[in-house]
């Protein structure tokens, strides 16, 4: 079933809005990193506060007058002191290279909710091909400052909640959970966080509506005035008990801040324990929705879910469930949606139920008045992974050739439906600059051929496509379908080291970069020699540039023979040595006279470098003479290195 | 032009002579009057006086008052013949002149609007004068055209302030551009709106409009189309028909041309609307405009664009010609401009709704997914189709195909309007309206009774 996002596309775009003006910059708003200089001193001030609000609590708590007439507590400071006291070691901050957020334990042994935004690296990195990428090094620092390396166990963008791990010394003090359906608005709620980096910053305020739809998410969240401000991503709202109701997602406005309900982030958690995903199930596909006021009068129905569409030839349409039904009851349950809370309340119920379990549809079909009863049955699937739009980076990811500036995504039903294309065949074009762009081609497109070729995904995209870069072949003719119109058009490629030859020299087991590394080869036209320890080296072995790899084994590459004599002849014969991660630590291996160049290798390794060298820098990507290294810490950093190694080959005549 | 080189050659052969004819040894060289160098300089202080004192009766300062509260626009005119015509790059539209003022001899006399053209910026009035007073036209026969290298002396035409003096400058021709108008590219001169350009010849070259020097070429045609328009001016209703023939291009892509052994220069047709005059004359998407009216296209890429919209030169009735490549065949199709159809709108207040037939123009143009139903073009803000749960939410949208509404059915606007009437006798509360969005369906609920006006 396909949510109506479309509608709010358009709200988005053409709205005053609450909360955000365009895409991203609300969450990274809400990520940037504050005043990092101030954090201490605040810490401190906050601190003493504690030690002053500590004796006056004593004092209340022990009345002297007898005389004194019991009354109702009033609602004191004291209130605030007890919440502080209740939640301040179960909330922590959570801080990575681009971001720094808020984060609660709900476990003694150190897992810990917190907004997926906070974790994720597509919403700080403009070149991230995968919206799933979490960032690297996540630290997690607790109330008392010590701080633990943490470790993503499952995170989604939309619903906006992750799940991380860190591996405490002591078991810690975890938070109270609440129940999210019990929340009213005008009630008094907390949130506690780390705004502007300012870390265990309580503020309040009062639910101001509780099932907010006008954000383009999954479920409904809960609205409220206590100030939340970039920082206080996923730390915990929390209700006069000190239980966590939610966790805090959106805001940076003056009192206007929202939170995602705590029972929708409780089911996700077991999905990110049990799958490392939130794995929707889907009854694939038909679009719903609410029967507001108006369409009961005309539909003769109050109760009840309008089946507006279901796409043809799907399990659904197979099923027999049609256009215009109305669904009264799933699984011999009633439902029922009146407004797009209660619509958002059923996406949820339906996406949570169990995949490969049967579903029964029970329909009213027919006119107003002459409705007859069917029922449908069906199996629940896995949900597609969900498409881009608005300002949800969605989950699909991109395929991207960046030296023919052109990046990729597979079709779905929900593409289709929500970017009007009337085919599923192809790839979608979703970034265009250089050899793309001077061909013509635009975001939006889909690809349909590759020379003569029809394409039907993503996979014989890149098949198609590699068989002439492999061939280094001069115009690649490419099919459009642009709206009604087809285009075609031709790629040029560069093939920048067309003339050079490569040795690839990689370890047994696959670097994380193999692919983007050899799509980066490919592109480029260079011939590869492929080489792998163990392997002969062969006697008339000829070459520009040596390029070694990292992966699993990389240590292997250190005492092959034939690995170290390429190397030498390298260095001997003046070319160009490229390095991935561990593998640069072959190099002084291979000849000791280069120890006096600037190296740089996988963090990791760093102590066994050290060893061979007094030049190791530790920088991302380092280049000395005829050495590129990099530390391959992410995938940027790999990008970057490439075409500095590129630069190195090409200088080198 | 060679006289000067006469003049220069002389001066250079007598300088290098000079010495050789030093006076006799012991008496006294006499100092020459002028240094050598100056010689050249004199030379051409002589050219453009001579040229400016030529051409200064031909042109005159004109200043242009338009309703409204702006200053009135000051440019150069020039006549053209010996009725007082005068030729000014300026569009503008009869019912905002205020009043056009030409001054000769520093004095003022004013003038009528005969014809303007808005797509070249170029008018012709006619200046009132006393029967006394004698205007030079400029030859627009015996204009030519520059060199690369050649010298040209413009001539502009001042206000009050400068006291109506007509300003010199000599400049050099350092290259052509070729676009929508010819443009002579000359180092020094102050292009003015009106400047006048001419070769040492006293022969037009080009005049100035927007900051160029328009060829003497583009200015003739000008002038030509402005005065067959004024024998037959364009009632008001004509002035608003949008000429087309009905074809969507774009220039090929040039690096497939190679792939495709096309040439580079020509023009792609991305698509030809149903019923249009090309699409009756046989045009078809795909083909390759190589030549229009037998002038063949000669730039690739965007530079294209230019010269194609210069020769397609689009009029209402204007017949054109297109040499087309298709399959390797050469073909002529041969059409004429006709009124792009506006397709009829309908538009129901009460409902919000501005809906209207779908034709190949707006299947194409919006990227529909279908021909049947009708599509609505514009949602009123506050009516019942714009009024959902959320404020900023509408139940309809534009690019929405209507094919159903009140359970009638909607293939075209005759059903619709059909619908609407029905509607409005029979004052049901509620409408239920089918409609495609993109490539899916929905059905939405309007409430007639909210959102009146």
């Amino acid at each position: 079933m396909i949510r109506k996002l479309f509608i709010i596309v358009l709200f988005l775009a053409g709205s005053v809005c609450l909360f955000a003006q365009e895409a991203p910059p609300t969450k990274e708003e809400l990520n940037k990193d504050g005043a990092n200089s101030t954090e201490d001193e605040m810490t401190e001030l906050i601190e003493n506060a504690e030690i002053t609000e500590e004796i006056i609590g004593e004092e209340k708590e022990n009345p002297i007058d007898e005389n004194q007439i019991d009354e109702e507590p009033a609602k004191t400071p004291d209130a605030e002191d007890t919440l502080i006291k209740k939640i301040d070691p179960g909330v922590v901050e959570i801080k990575h290279e681009q971001a720094i957020g808020s984060g609660f334990i709900i476990s003694s042994d150190g897992y810990i909710m917190t907004n997926g935004h906070v974790v994720a690296s597509v919403l700080y990195d403009y070149e991230e091909d995968d919206p799933k990428a979490t960032a690297k090094k996540i630290t997690v620092t607790l109330f008392d400052n010590t701080r633990y390396q943490a470790k993503v166990i499952g995170h989604s963008l939309d619903p906006d909640v992750a799940l991380i791990k860190i591996e405490p010394r002591e078991p810690l003090t975890t938070v109270k959970l609440g129940n999210s359906d019990n929340v009213k608005s005008g009630q008094k709620v907390y949130a506690y966080g780390s705004p502007g980096g300012m870390k265990r910053t309580l503020t309040a305020g009062i639910v101001s509506n509780t099932e907010r739809t006008d954000l383009p998410t999954f479920t409904k969240v809960i609205q409220t005035d206590a100030s939340i401000n970039p920082g206080n991503s996923g730390g915990p709202l929390l209700n006069e008990e000190a239980e966590v109701i939610g966790i805090n997602t959106y805001g940076g406005r003056t009192g206007i801040g929202f939170t995602i309900p705590i029972n929708f982030v409780l089911v996700l958690k077991e999905h990110y324990l049990k799958y490392g995903y939130f794995k929707r199930a889907d009854f694939p596909f038909f679009i719903n929705s609410e029967i507001y006021d108006e369409m009961a009068q005309v539909l003769g129905v109050s109760e009840g879910i309008l089946i507006d569409y279901v796409v043809p030839d799907s399990p659904a349409a197979k099923a027999g469930l049609m256009t215009g039904d109305i669904m009264v009851e799933l699984n011999g349950s009633h439902v029922s949606a009146k407004d797009k809370a209660q619509m958002r309340d059923f996406t949820w119920k339906l996406s949570t139920m169990e995949i490969g379990s049967t579903v029964k549809l029970k329909v009213l079909r027919g006119k107003k008045g002459a409705y007859s009863e069917h029922l449908i049955t069906g199996k629940l699937l896995e949900d597609e992974p969900a498409v881009e739009y608005a300002y949800q980076f969605g989950e699909l990811k991109e395929l991207r050739y960046d030296d023919l500036g052109l990046g990729v995504k597979r079709m779905t039903t929900a593409t289709s439906l929500l970017y009007r294309i009337p085919t599923l065949k192809g790839v979608r074009v979703v970034r265009v600059n250089g050899i793309a762009d001077k061909a013509g081609i635009a975001t939006g497109d889909i690809i349909t051929h590759v020379g003569e070729q029809p394409i039907e995904g993503l996979d014989d995209f890149r098949a198609e496509l590699e068989k002439f870069l492999v061939k280094t072949q001069k115009y690649i003719l490419i099919t459009l379908q642009r709206g009604n119109d087809t285009v075609k058009t031709a790629l040029k490629p560069n093939y920048e080291l067309s003339d050079k030859k490569i040795v690839l020299i990689s370890p047994e087991g696959k670097s994380e970069y193999a692919e983007l590394i050899n799509r980066f080869l490919i592109t480029n036209g260079c011939t590869i020699i492929n080489f792998k320890p163990g392997d002969k080296k062969s006697e008339k072995l000829e070459f520009d540039a040596v390029f070694l790899i990292n992966g699993a084994g990389v240590e292997n590459l250190w005492s092959d023979k034939a690995v170290l004599e390429i190397i030498k002849l390298a260095v001997d014969r003046k070319k160009i040595i490229g390095a991935v991660g561990g593998a640069s630590i072959a190099i002084l291996y291979a000849d000791n006279s280069l120890a006096d160049k600037k190296i740089t290798t996988d963090e990791t390794f760093s102590k066994q470098i050290m060893e061979k060298t007094k030049k190791y820098t530790g920088k991302p990507v380092e280049q000395d003479g005829l050495l590129v290294t990099t530390t391959a810490f992410e995938k940027k950093i790999v990008r970057y290195f490439l075409n500095e190694f590129r630069n190195a080959i090409k200088g080198n005549e | 032009m060679k006289a000067l080189r006469k003049v220069l050659c002389g001066c250079i052969l007598l300088a290098s002579l000079m010495p050789a004819c030093a006076a006799p040894a012991g008496k006294q060289a006499e100092i020459p009057k002028v240094p050598e160098g100056a010689r050249v300089l004199s030379a051409i202080q002589s050219s453009v006086n001579d040229i400016s004192r030529a051409i200064r009766p031909s042109i005159a300062y004109v200043e242009i008052s338009v309703t409204g509260d702006r200053d009135p626009d000051r440019l150069s005119g020039v006549f053209i013949d010996a009725e007082n015509n005068m030729f000014i790059p300026a569009y503008l539209k009869k019912d905002t002149i205020r009043k056009i003022s030409v001054w000769i001899n520093k004095e003022e006399y004013t003038a009528k609007l005969v014809q303007s053209d808005d797509k070249r910026y170029m008018s012709i009035i006619k200046v009132k004068l006393p029967p006394e007073v004698k205007i030079l036209p400029v030859s627009l026969e015996k204009s030519a055209q520059a060199e690369i290298g050649e010298w040209l002396i413009g001539l502009n035409s001042s206000g009050k302030d400068m006291d109506y003096q007509k300003l010199s400058e000599i400049g050099m021709v350092r290259g052509t551009q070729e676009g929508f108008f010819d443009h002579v590219l000359v180092n020094g001169l102050n292009i003015g709106d009106g400047t006048v350009v001419v070769n040492l010849k006293g022969e037009l070259i080009g005049i100035g409009i927007n900051g160029q020097i328009v060829t003497a070429n583009d200015i003739k045609r000008g002038i030509n189309k402005i005065f067959a328009k004024a024998k037959n001016p364009p009632s008001f209703e004509e002035q608003k028909k949008k000429p087309w023939v009905g074809i969507y291009f774009t220039p090929i892509n040039e690096d497939y041309a190679t792939v495709k052994g096309f040439p580079k220069e020509c023009m792609l047709v991305e698509a030809v609307i149903g019923e249009s005059p090309a699409d009756r004359s046989g045009m078809k998407e795909d083909d390759l405009i190589i030549e229009v009216d037998g002038q063949k296209l000669t730039k690739s890429g965007p530079q294209l664009a230019e010269q194609f919209n210069k020769y397609m030169d689009a009029e209402m009735n204007r017949e054109i010609s297109f040499t087309v490549l298709r399959n390797g065949e050469t073909k002529i199709i041969k059409c004429k401009f006709e009124e792009r159809p506006e397709p009829k709108e309908f538009k129901a207040e009460d409902i919000g709704l501005n809906v209207q037939n779908i034709t190949d123009a707006e299947y194409r143009g919006w990227k529909l997914t279908r021909r049947e139903g009708v599509l609505v073009t514009n949602v009123m803000p506050g009516s019942p189709a714009a009024t959902a749960e959320s404020a900023n939410e509408y139940l309809v949208y534009p690019a929405d195909i209507i094919i159903e509404f009140n359970s009638m059915p909607v293939n075209n606007l005759e059903d619709f309007i059909k619908a609407v009437e029905k509607v409005r006798q029979e004052k049901p509360g509620v409408v239920l309206v089918k409609l495609w969005r993109g490539t899916f369906q929905t059905i939405q609920a309007l409430n007639l009774k909210i959102g009146r006006k």
